[in-house]
């Protein structure tokens, strides 16, 4: 019955993936970092709060560019309308990593000390296997520590999916058709199991099957107070993604789940910290 | 270096790109190159494959950096040519406020470049892309990105194409009369593309017109050289120069592309100087892309035999199949 909890890379539930980071080798840029999760690899350019022509002076601007470092090929025939559609879609999934970007900056830089400004974000997306948004944030994070722009606090991404476990599903539940034992039913299928948490996922547990999986959520959380490693400052940006309500178990979030997803988030950007911290070590 | 490196990054002022230049030429007539490098020598190359999978390359020289990435769909062919297949190139970079609006046309004539060479030169045959004429034909799409630029992108460029067509793998097919199955990877390995040459490219200034050149020796009468032709130009040296030649040839020696598109005139000695240089030092680089692709299939056959070890425990192959409970538990809380 263990074994059944690990993954099909070989981790555990709450098990994140290796991370890679690299910064300061995009000389051109005032910071730069090369993030990487797993197969999930993110470069990240950050041009300093520079002086822009804009409508409103009173705030720094935010521009951030998202880039894909591979298109899909092109078609003849009819095969060209499937990939307009495949190009329209990404180009979808990167106007939502631009917005979730853009969120995330101005929750964390201190944009008002900059008027007149605008700061400039060019983010590569070498790779995606899964956690896409989580990765971009944190190279985001490290590429603006490395260009020593002033922001209120760090900030750390966790994507987590929640699915509904195997045993203890509602549809597996014994039905009855003896009208007597009808509130027994009701009261058995509201007492079903919490939801199960995966955290860190690859792309194909993202997709899941279809019939499990219930939401993927991206939380970005800020560092501590005090600096302690065991607690975090709390949720800043946040997306919930959910599956239809036409899927068996679409729609099925309940408070409680959520606040289950806040606490695994929490618990795993202590260790992202901790890696942050860890690759601050100057040269010797 | 780390002062050199600084100074690049405020290249943007004028004044300081004055003075630049006029270091550049000062150094050219001296006979030295700003950085101390000899007048045929490359700056630190390294290619890297980054990515576990096959369809990233990642070439550094110097402080340029550029990926190149691919990307292989079976689709349907144009009408007007069913028997070939199709392979697109595009080159983009990340855009900066100091940047000059005559970027976007430089990256262009980089994909045309690119274009020329790999598609009209004959490195990847379009018509060994066919599958079943009118149907299905392999489309590939190669992605260059300048991550850094610090001169001499045309060149990294170039090698990061190269070096991606060459390590890219494919899926096998088996084709039945009309019907096509593809293979995924753990079922039959992947093929690699059919390469016929491999071209690589080196870019070349020309430190002064001929001209100022006859003025300059009719004047000084010491026995010091200037330099005529330095190889891998940086920033600043490609910005002093009174012209560019880029001459792209393969392992053979053969000359594949010669361009040269501004600048002075030349003498036709330069032009076949530059392509000795460049016999010279593509086997070098041909060497470091193969020692890159070498590599990088030790570590994926490293990280497949970790996997295969970690299965194997997992269905209890092995007589070590049940580990002590304490060790699975922290596995699981961490």
């Amino acid at each position: 019955m263990s074994r059944a909890l690990l993954r099909r890379d070989g981790r555990g539930h709450r098990e994140m993936r290796g991370k890679e980071l690299r910064t300061s080798e995009l000389t051109q840029f005032d910071g730069s970092a090369w993030y990487s999760q797993g197969l999930t690899t993110v470069v990240a350019a950050v041009n300093g709060p520079v002086a822009a022509r804009q409508e409103d002076y009173r705030k720094c601007n935010v521009q951030v560019y998202v880039n894909r470092a591979v298109r899909i090929p092109r078609a003849g025939g009819t095969d060209r309308l499937c990939v307009e559609e495949q190009r329209l879609e990404q180009q979808r999934m990167d106007a939502e990593v631009e917005m979730f970007l853009t969120a995330s900056i101005q929750a964390v830089v201190r944009l008002d000390q900059f008027p007149r400004c605008v700061l400039e974000v060019h983010v590569t997306i070498l790779a995606d296997d899964g956690a896409l948004l989580s990765v971009a944030t944190n190279a985001l994070m490290c590429a603006l520590l490395d260009a020593g722009v002033p922001c209120r606090t760090t900030v750390a991404a966790v994507t987590i999916v929640a699915f509904a476990p195997e045993d203890g599903s509602p549809v597996t539940a014994p039905t009855t058709t003896t009208t007597k034992a009808a509130p027994e039913a009701s009261s058995l299928l509201s007492s079903s199991l919490p939801l199960a948490l995966l955290l860190d996922p690859t792309r194909v547990e993202e997709v899941g099957d279809g019939v499990r999986t219930c939401a993927t959520a991206t939380f970005v959380l800020s560092n501590s107070v005090d600096g302690s490693n065991n607690s975090s400052g709390g949720v800043l940006v946040s997306q919930l993604q959910t599956c239809p309500r036409s899927s068996m178990h679409g729609g099925r979030m309940s408070s409680k789940d959520l606040v289950g997803m806040v606490a695994l988030a929490e618990r795993a950007a202590v260790s992202i910290f901790s890696f942050f911290r860890k690759c601050n070590v100057p040269l010797e | 270096m780390m002062a050199h490196r600084c100074a690049f990054q405020t290249i943007a002022s004028p004044a300081l790109t004055q003075r630049e230049v006029e270091f550049t030429k000062s150094a050219w007539i001296a006979g030295l190159r700003p950085d101390q490098r000899g007048a045929q020598q490359l700056r630190e190359v390294n290619v890297d494959f980054p990515l576990l999978s096959r369809d990233v390359s990642c070439v550094r020289c110097g402080g340029t950096i550029v990926t190149a990435a691919i990307a292989c769909e079976l689709v349907e062919p144009f009408p007007c040519r069913p028997k070939h297949g199709i392979i697109d190139f595009s080159v983009r970079q990340p855009y900066t406020e100091r940047d000059s609006s005559a970027k976007t046309a430089e990256l262009k004539k980089l994909t045309a470049f690119l274009e020329r060479l790999i598609k009209g030169g004959g490195v990847v045959d379009t018509e060994g892309l066919c599958v079943l004429p009118g149907r299905r034909v392999w489309s590939i799409s190669v992605d260059v990105t300048v991550l850094n630029d610090e001169g001499n992108v045309t060149d990294v460029a170039v090698w990061a194409t190269v070096a991606v067509l060459l390590h890219y793998r494919r899926p096998e097919l088996t084709i039945r009369g009309d019907s096509v199955i593809l293979h995924p990877t753990h079922e039959r390995d992947p093929v690699p593309l059919s390469i016929h040459h491999t071209p690589l490219s080196f870019s070349f200034a020309i430190t002064m017109a001929p001209g100022d050149r006859n003025k300059l020796a009719r004047g000084r009468r010491d026995s010091q050289e200037a330099l005529e032709v330095v190889v891998d130009p940086t920033f600043a040296e490609a910005t002093a120069a009174s012209s560019s030649v880029v001459v792209a040839v393969n392992a053979e020696g053969q000359v594949c592309s010669v361009s040269k598109s501004e600048g002075s005139c030349i003498h036709l000695n330069e032009v076949n100087h530059c392509m000795e240089t460049a016999s010279l030092l593509a086997p070098h680089i041909l060497s470091l892309i193969r020692d890159a692709m070498a590599a990088h299939d030790k570590r994926r056959q490293e990280v497949l035999k970790r996997m295969f070890l970690w299965a194997q425990k997992r269905s209890g192959v092995t007589s070590e199949a049940t580990e002590p409970e304490p060790a699975k538990k922290l596995k699981t809380e961490t």
